[in-house]
């Protein structure tokens, strides 16, 4: 990872010397462990703090959009795809758009090494290779990579970025290696009612902060469904069928657009595995359609084309 | 009971049970990431580590969905407003933190302001719930209650604090409800008064962690000298014209986890909403954070954009809460939106920056008497 | 025939104007008889429906919601139905995996003359749905539970 980042800076350095663009979208050190934040650099002093984890989490793809001005964005494989996204959405110009190439290995989860320490509090990570060293204030610990990486990365479908400007390392491994549609047999392969059952037993945490849209690069209007009053599509209590529809409906709204980045799982207060319900999404957008979202540029997102022989079993 | 008590600390789950008697006892519990709490079950025991609750505990006094009233909408009775029933049953919170308790403290100021302004659906919960808090002896990274006129072994806002000792709790009543609450739990288990020799260790030992659980976030690079004092110096226009605001507010994403999460925060939204021939007034939590929290009916949007929403919420705990409140922070220290923010927005460096940024801007042409110095 | 004290199911049909709501004009016009108990909605294209519209109805209490339009290929806008079934289909799939009971959606494609197909859905479907009982997951009630 330290040569990722030096990369990072190096290209960024350039760029901003070089006034090709006015600024680079990355990130820096967190102010707690286990985390690194969003940056935008300015100068090249600036991107001198850019940096490289394995907690670059989150989608900078989302902000993108709103800073203006020609501008650069670190980005690994899914956010790669996701920046293609907005610009085929008309949310951002691909000429002002210098995308640095950043080759995924998957980045690791916080919450499960923070599960895994039992309450005794992470001073400090370090990335070597496969082992990440967990560090305390008397511990040390060492698990494998593969232990601690997060969920969807695990089973990525494109660690490369499909985009790129400006490529920070040589093309790793295509995929995660696990399998991307193991998610939803957790639920598929229940009875109706126990799957209704899982259904609201996994968002009966959700206190409705938006945290999950907030964090989605797709998620753009102007006025969120959620605003609407008139009609009000749902109510803003913590009731349960305000809550499900919600997420039913956010989740809808991704359909055949998500790439599985994860960026509303990390962003959750509570945790709720927001991809229980996005992957259903994904996997049959890829399955029924042989869609994957925002692969090129000249792709178009599943829901806004058809076919004549599309699947028909669900009508009559 | 008037003095404090040292109890052992294998008494503890016998206390709570003896608390119980009615009313419902919630303890800290852990589960993989996320700590909540939970109805105390004396099977499951309880453990006395945990840092703090993922969500504050503000959702006991202040649920995010709270219904305030029902009518009918058709029929004899529509029009008719018919109070929803203050059903607050009797609780305890055992191991609420001092953040959360000096939290509770001040929105008893916002929700109790006088006779005519008291907020019924606050008061009752407020009355009804009692706050046993457990002591900071070793505070997180991201804990700053010093520098928002907290403490971690901070009383305000609880009717008794605990302090784990190892083998040994002190439990230390603090106000009248306290006093009583410790005679139950002296009648559950035997409990040295912490005075005399022995007591004097027990208040020693107490006092030895709360020093070192101060010098934890003296040590911090986040903590020491953290203050208001420019801030508050300073005119409201002159905060608000900074600079600092547009480079603050570009990585957030405008969510709703700062504002939810925090014990302090207690915007909120009512509606109305009908269903056939009935109907009910709730309450929802808000926040300031949202596009729709200040849009008017006109379409016109005083806090149209990110930068002056994020300014809003900076400026709200650290400028116009402290001038309603006689200068108290409207912050209390506990960290949570620093390590849940998405964006690892971190409060604490916003505060320095508007505290350095105080300290060199100009004095503002339109006040002219603001104190400057 | 359905007795009157039977439990009577609440559905919400969404029938584009061309074709369904032409075929229940045509049924009007023959009398044929079916169950009073679905409420259609006329829309212009079953295009426009979004999930927005079936999620509300639920979350009001509708016992079924049912979409109908266009056979593909004859969609009086060319093309909308086939944005439909392709929304519709993934609609459909989330509802059943997250285990809404999914004898309470229809998805239909009734030609205008079709009059007697859309007796045959109606009463097949009211059938199913009566015999589901009245929607209980997704519903929006004026209950809350308070601590």
């Amino acid at each position: 990872m330290n040569a990722y980042a030096r990369r990072i800076r190096e290209i960024a350095q350039r760029l901003l010397a070089e006034k090709r663009v006015d600024a680079v979208l990355g990130y820096r050190a967190g102010t707690v462990p286990m985390r690194a934040r969003p940056f935008v650099a300015r100068t090249p002093a600036e991107a001198g703090e850019l940096t490289w984890t394995g907690f670059c989490v989150g989608n900078l793809a989302r902000l993108a959009a709103g800073l203006g001005g020609r501008l650069a964005v670190c980005a690994q494989g899914c956010v790669s795809r996701n920046l293609v996204g907005i610009v085929r959405e008309n949310r951002l110009r691909r000429e002002d758009l210098t995308v640095i190439a950043v080759p995924c290995l998957g980045m690791l989860d916080a919450r499960k090494i923070v599960t895994r320490m039992s309450g005794r509090a992470v001073t400090g990570v370090r990335e070597e290779g496969d082992e990440v060293t967990v560090t305390g204030a008397d511990f040390e610990e060492v698990f494998g990579r593969g232990d601690v990486k997060r969920d969807n990365c695990l089973t990525c479908l494109h660690r490369n970025p499909v985009l790129a400007d400006e490529v920070v390392a040589d093309p790793v491994p295509e995929t995660g290696g696990g399998d991307i549609d193991k998610l939803i047999e957790l639920w598929e392969r229940k009875k109706p009612e126990a799957r209704f059952e899982l259904f609201t037993r996994t968002f009966r945490d959700c206190i409705r902060c938006y945290a999950c849209r907030d964090a989605c690069p797709l998620c753009h209007c102007a006025t969120c469904f959620v605003n609407r009053s008139n009609p009000q599509w749902l109510g803003k209590t913590q009731d349960e069928p305000d809550v499900l529809t919600y997420h039913l409906l956010r989740a809808f709204h991704c359909a055949g657009r998500c790439t599985d980045c994860g960026a509303c799982e990390s962003a959750c207060p509570a945790g709720i595995p927001m991809r229980r319900l996005t992957s259903k999404l994904e996997s049959d957008a890829r399955r029924l359609f042989g869609h994957e979202a925002f692969l090129s540029l000249d792709a178009k997102p599943a829901l806004a084309v058809f076919s004549p022989d599309d699947p028909d079993e669900v009508f009559s | 009971m008037d003095e404090a008590l040292i109890f052992s600390r294998l008494d503890v789950p016998r206390i709570l049970t003896a608390w119980g008697a009615g009313r419902a006892v919630y303890i800290p519990e852990t589960a993989g990431a996320q700590t909540a709490f939970a109805l105390f079950n004396p099977e499951r025991g309880l453990s006395l580590h945990f840092g703090n609750t993922t969500l504050s505990p503000k959702s006991f006094l202040f649920p995010q969905t709270e219904c305030l009233l029902r009518f009918a909408t058709r029929g004899p009775e529509a029009g008719l407003c018919q109070t929803e029933p203050l059903g607050a049953q009797k609780r305890l919170l055992f191991g609420v933190r001092p953040c959360d308790a000096a939290a509770f403290a001040l929105l008893d100021r916002v929700f109790v302001q006088d006779d005519r302004s008291t907020d019924p659906f606050w008061a009752l919960r407020r009355e009804r719930t009692l706050l046993v808090g457990l002591a900071c002896n070793s505070p997180d990274e991201t804990c700053f209650c010093t520098a928002m006129d907290g403490g971690p072994h901070n009383t305000a806002g609880l009717d008794i604090l605990a302090c784990d000792l190892g083998d040994e709790v002190l439990l230390r009543p603090v106000t009248d409800r306290g006093r009583a609450l410790l005679a139950e739990a002296a009648q559950a288990a035997t409990g040295v008064p912490a005075r005399g020799e022995r007591g004097g260790a027990a208040l020693g030992q107490a006092e030895t962690r709360r020093m070192g659980a101060e010098a934890v976030m003296a040590r911090s690079p986040f903590v020491p000298g953290l203050t208001l004092e420019a801030v508050s110096r300073r005119s409201q226009r002159t905060v608000h014209a900074l600079g600092i605001w547009p480079r603050i507010a570009e990585t957030c994403l405008n969510c709703g986890v700062c504002t939810f999460t925090c014990p302090t925060c207690h915007c909120f939204d009512i509606q109305d909403e009908t269903k056939g021939g009935s109907g009910r007034r709730v309450r929802n939590w808000d926040t300031c954070m949202s596009w729709l929290f200040t849009a008017h009916a006109s379409g016109h949007n005083p806090r149209p954009t990110k930068v002056e929403r994020v300014r809003q919420r900076f400026m709200h705990k650290f400028k116009y809460m402290p001038m309603n409140l006689g200068g108290r922070p409207g912050c209390v220290g506990c960290g949570r939106c620093v390590r849940q923010c998405p964006a690892n927005i971190d409060i604490r460096e916003v505060l320095r920056a508007m505290d350095m940024a105080c300290r060199i801007a100009p004095p503002s042409s339109l006040i002219p008497d603001e104190a400057v110095s | 025939m359905v007795s009157p004290h039977a439990y009577r199911p609440n559905i919400v049909a969404f029938f584009c104007k061309w074709c369904s709501y032409g075929a229940a004009d045509l049924a009007g016009s023959l009398r044929l008889r079916y169950p009073v108990d679905v409420r259609i909605i006329r829309v212009p294209c079953s295009g426009s429906i979004s999930p927005q519209f079936l999620l509300y109805a639920l979350l009001q209490g509708a016992d079924g919601v049912w979409v109908s339009g266009c056979h593909p290929g004859d969609c009086h806008y060319r093309i909308g139905n086939l944005h439909a079934r392709r929304r519709l289909t993934l609609f459909h799939n989330m509802l059943d995996y997250v285990g809404l009971e999914h004898a309470r959606l229809l998805f239909t494609w009734i030609a205008a003359s079709e009059a007697h197909k859309l007796q045959q859905q109606a009463e097949a479907f009211v059938a199913a749905v009566s015999a589901l009982g009245p929607a209980r997951r997704l519903v929006k009630t004026l209950e809350t539970c308070t601590l």
